[in-house]
């Protein structure tokens, strides 16, 4: 019986774990520099924690030799390895030294995963490592190749402690040992790490690192601070902004800012923030630091105790991040209600370049929304006006749900002296909804058809009495087409018809119009939909008495004709409203034409 | 950039660059009532010019927003005109297109009791049907099959499916690898398979899988498992974490249900009074009958815990179709649990008698009285 060894280990296949990082973890070959820095960073980290007054220092040197691959050699002061340590860690893939030995995670290292200097075998053909110990001993070199070989040696370099990393360019990635290049990497990667990072071309060298962060400044001249913010930002972005937030939070030690777009804000697209953690650039793409309400702003943050994900490209979602973005969201609101108080001015300009956002925002606050509430302008039958403004106007809050229900009704309404908001735009109808359940006084509300055809006038007793044939025949005409009818006055008085329809009863039509279309299997579940939602009239036709056609219509006996007129006017307001027709309502526009062409033919037949 | 404010169309504009304009802002806006709105005014621009084609696009927009933002019905209305008008001239439209959003039918009929199960199981058929034609995997058909036998509790048809659907091999009309994973968790929940739908869980947790609604939705699949195995941080940690995410988007009503049913557990009465305010705030745009008996059955212990905590008033904003009346934006606990029972007793009667179970009675909820604790207006 063959016998198993169980102590058997896995063996790994280094080529096709370099393609697997560069290919599904890495973003781009270019992040090497990255790993780099992150190393270098936590070897300093890690002198630094028994030689406290060691300043760090990372050297980047790039060398063009004419004939050759471009070389370039990473140097840090940091901790260096042993001999020991070189076997350990460079040479057994994801054994890191800033993991504790109980398994614990590091507070200070960047890097946790063993696997970061592999990134190199994606830029070079061998990655050499010369290295010196804090702890003493000789200078050690350790030579890796992609086929999973390496060599230690002892160097006969006189380095001081730290360690140094010697890439050769693999053909094809000159593009990223080109020094400007380097530098914009480092720059963009690490340039808020607090070590120096230099980029030497023969004598000549470059400082990669930021310029004076806003938060680290140490001055109490507020605006002095406030422009370095703004002018951070627009280094950053690459844009101007119309103001800037400071940022803190203690979960994840976050400090940073927010920058108010000088554009309106996307609902759907959000703005990109970028996220540093220790200094280290986690990533320009994220979505996640900042409440999603916060549409209107992009942020830069440094956190010193957030976690990234594996290829560190974004934020790890845990309890921290979200108790962060829950201290940012406060930054935020706090600024909009600090605003709001002292500076008015900039809080209506503010309003009205991010609409859609601080909508957003107030639905989501009731902070906000009663420091915003006021101020948000809304499109109403007498133009762009504010709540306070329209309430000064009318006494009642109406409002249609609809764009194309506001069309409709607009003029009408208008021509009647009748205030309606058209809140058919993204959140506003529950802003509104939400301004009548928190002020009990306020008459605030949705208008339905019934609704507005009450607030038109009626007709008077004996206008009731000229009107009663004209009103019997236009109910029985369009009850077939589920429509109810009304006589009204209202203006303006050219409109003989006005066709509301409903939320409900424009369903209705729908449903109607794809039973129409369908086959019997889709048709019957059309039908059976219909049941749930059983509503006695789609729609409305409000007559105008106002009209001289309709008035004259009201003195006539010859109830054909009049249910043709009906017909037709049913016809007309429908496309007046925008309302496609429906096929019988097709047939009733012929006929109804061909009706009253054949009326008249025979009226001059008669009267020629 | 356009904006939900810009749709005043110009003047020398024709109806197509109308319609442009309006898909270029409903596109810019998340699956709400108004990208909804917006879609169904180019809709009846398009009918009313009889563009088939520029109709038949905007309709498919408009499935995907009334899918996604929790209106059944629409998904039903608008999909049936795109089917018929795909069968009139099948090489003038996308097929994998429509056949991408059968699922969303398939599974938007099951949100009417009135409704009927023989026909929606034909409209299945018909899905089936027309994948066989086309000589593609039924998978798409299986995995909605299961969502409709798992929503009505028809187990033995469950039981049977599940090999079947592990046979079949996935295609690019299926849906994501997340969704899937979150359907087998259901299916093993609906089955009483608990460990099973733990383990599932934790590999979808593992793979790292994730899309609009996974694992937002599955965790709060979990709450009362992890309360009735004393793993309470567990279920707190996972609350947390998708509470605010659960309350942005009406579709996830069942979701929000969920936590509900969490907060009363825990007995969170803040947090649980958000939930049933956000329920009501979504109520009128999230239709499905199915979807609100489980925010209804989530709501009666709720105001049972209120009632017995001696509160007699809530202050909450109802949607105009809910006949309780509010005075200074409170309305009567008593009045609004009665209401609340008769309407969940009368929409689970209904898909009982559809679905030939008990599968809605036997899950209805009311609480047992306990001990008088003390007064709070919540």
């Amino acid at each position: 019986m063959r016998i198993f060894n169980l102590n058997e280990k896995f063996q790994v296949h280094l080529q096709g774990l370099i393609d697997l990082l560069s290919n599904h973890l890495y973003s781009g070959p270019e992040v090497f520099i990255r790993e780099l820095l992150q190393n270098a960073q936590d070897a300093i980290t890690a002198r630094q924690q028994s030689e406290r007054d060691v300043e760090g220092l990372v050297r980047i040197e790039v060398i063009h030799a004419p004939g050759q691959m471009p070389t370039m050699s990473i140097t840090d002061n940091g901790i260096g390895l042993t001999e020991s340590e070189v076997h350990r860690f460079l040479a057994t893939i994801g054994e890191s030294s800033k993991r504790l030995q109980n398994g614990g995670g590091p507070t200070d290292f960047i890097g946790r995963f063993g696997v970061g200097l592999l990134s190199c075998f994606m830029v070079s053909e061998e990655i050499i490592v010369v290295t010196r110990s804090i702890q003493g001993g000789e200078t050690v070199s350790w030579r890796g190749r992609p086929d999973g070989t390496y060599s230690v040696t002892k160097s006969d370099l006189e380095i001081d402690v730290g360690t140094r990393v010697y890439l050769t360019c693999r053909s094809g990635q000159e593009s990223l040992m080109k020094r400007e290049t380097v530098l914009k990497l480092c720059r963009f990667y690490g340039g808020m790490l607090p070590h120096r990072i230099e980029i030497c071309d023969g004598e000549h060298f470059e400082l990669a690192n930021i310029n004076s962060v806003p938060w680290h400044m140490k001055t109490n001249d507020s605006q002095e601070i406030s422009q370095r913010y703004l002018s951070f930002g627009e280094e950053i972005f690459e844009q101007t902004h119309l103001d800037v937030i400071p940022l803190t939070a203690k979960a994840g030690l976050v400090r940073g800012a927010a920058y108010v777009l000088s554009h309106s804000a996307s609902l759907v697209h959000r703005p990109r923030n970028r996220v540093y953690i220790k200094g280290m650039l986690i990533t320009d793409k994220d979505e996640s630091i900042l409440p999603p309400w916060a549409l209107f702003t992009q942020a830069v943050i440094n956190a010193e105790a957030l976690s990234p994900t594996a290829s560190r490209d974004a934020i790890y979602e845990d309890e921290s991040l979200e108790n962060c973005r829950v201290e940012l969201g406060v930054c935020i609101r706090k600024y909009l209600i600090n605003l709001a108080k002292n500076r008015p001015e900039k809080l209506a300009n503010l309003v009205r370049v991010h609409l859609s956002a601080l909508r957003a925002l107030a639905v989501e606050d009731d902070e906000c929304f009663e420091t915003l509430i006021s101020l948000l302008p809304f499109e109403t039958t007498d133009g762009t006006l504010t709540i306070p403004e329209f309430l000064a106007r009318h006494s009642a809050l109406l409002y249609v749900e609809s764009v194309d229900q506001f069309r409709q009704i607009a003029p009408v309404a208008t021509a009647q002296g009748i205030g309606v908001i058209n809140a058919g735009y993204v959140h506003t109808a529950e802003l509104l909804a939400r301004y009548g359940y928190l002020h009990d006084d306020a008459d605030v509300g949705p208008i339905d058809t019934e609704r507005f055809a009450q607030s038109l006038e009626d007709l008077t007793e004996n206008e009731e009495k000229q009107s009663h044939l004209l009103s019997h025949i236009a109910s029985k005409t369009l009850r077939p087409y589920r429509c109810k009818t009304e006589l009204r006055n209202f203006s303006p008085i050219e409109l003989p018809a006005l066709y509301t329809l409903d939320h409900a009863g424009q369903i209705m039509r729908s449903m109607e119009q794809s039973r129409e279309v369908s086959n019997s299997l889709y048709s019957d579940v059309l039908g059976s939909l219909m049941k749930q939602t059983s509503i006695p009239y789609v729609s409305q036709l409000l007559l105008n008495y106002r009209n001289p056609l309709v008035r004259k219509l009201a003195t006539l006996q010859n109830e054909k004709i009049i249910a043709t007129s009906i017909r037709m006017f049913y016809v007309q307001a429908m496309l007046l409203a925008h309302q496609p027709l429906k096929s019988d309502e097709m047939r009733l526009l012929t006929s109804g034409m061909q009706e009253l062409i054949q009326a008249t033919v025979d009226l001059s037949t008669f009267n020629p | 950039m356009a904006t939900a404010e810009n749709i005043e169309p110009d003047p020398g504009a024709s109806y197509i660059d109308e319609i442009d304009a309006l898909l270029a802002q409903a596109y810019d806006l998340p699956n709400s009532a108004a990208k909804i709105a917006i879609l169904e005014q180019a809709i009846r621009i398009a009918d009313t010019y009889n563009d088939i084609p520029l109709s038949y696009k905007c309709r498919q927009e408009l499935v995907s927003a009334a899918a996604l933002g929790g209106r059944p019905e629409l998904v039903l209305i608008h999909f049936s005109w795109c089917v018929a008008k795909y069968d009139e001239s099948p090489d003038s439209f996308d097929r994998d297109e429509l056949y991408w959003r059968f699922k969303w039918f398939g599974i938007a009929t099951n949100s009417f009791p009135t409704i009927q199960l023989p026909q929606v199981m034909n409209l299945l058929d018909d899905f089936k049907d027309r994948l066989q034609k086309s000589q593609l995997s039924p998978h798409p058909y299986l995995t909605t099959l299961a969502r409709v036998y798992t929503d009505c509790g028809l187990l033995d048809e469950l039981r049977d499916l599940l090999p079947r659907l592990a046979l079949a091999a996935r295609s690019h009309l299926s849906d994501c690898e997340a969704c899937i994973d979150q359907l087998l968790i259901k299916m093993h929940l609906k089955l009483g398979q608990e460990d099973e739908a733990l383990q599932a869980l934790k590999e979808l947790s593992d793979s790292g899988r994730v899309c609009v609604e996974v694992p937002l939705c599955s965790y709060p699949l979990f709450f009362n498992v992890w309360l009735n195995r004393g793993q309470s941080e567990v279920a707190a940690k996972h609350h947390k974490k998708t509470f605010a995410a659960i309350c942005r988007n009406p579709k996830f009503l069942v979701p929000l249900s969920q936590h509900l049913e969490y907060l009363v557990a825990i007995e969170d009465w803040t947090k649980a009074a958000k939930a049933m305010r956000v329920g009501f705030d979504h109520w009128r745009n999230a239709t499905s009958l199915r979807d609100r008996w489980y925010f209804l059955n989530e709501l009666i212990p709720y105001l049972d815990k209120l009632t017995y905590r001696n509160t007699e008033f809530i202050r909450v904003q109802l949607p105009e179709d809910i006949p309780v009346p509010t005075q200074n934006g409170r309305c009567g606990v008593s009045v609004l649990r009665a209401w609340a029972s008769s309407h969940r007793d009368e929409i689970g009667r209904q898909f009982d008698a559809r679905n030939g179970n008990d599968h809605y009675s036997r899950r209805s909820k009311s609480l047992l009285p306990s001990p008088h604790i003390g007064t709070t207006e919540a």
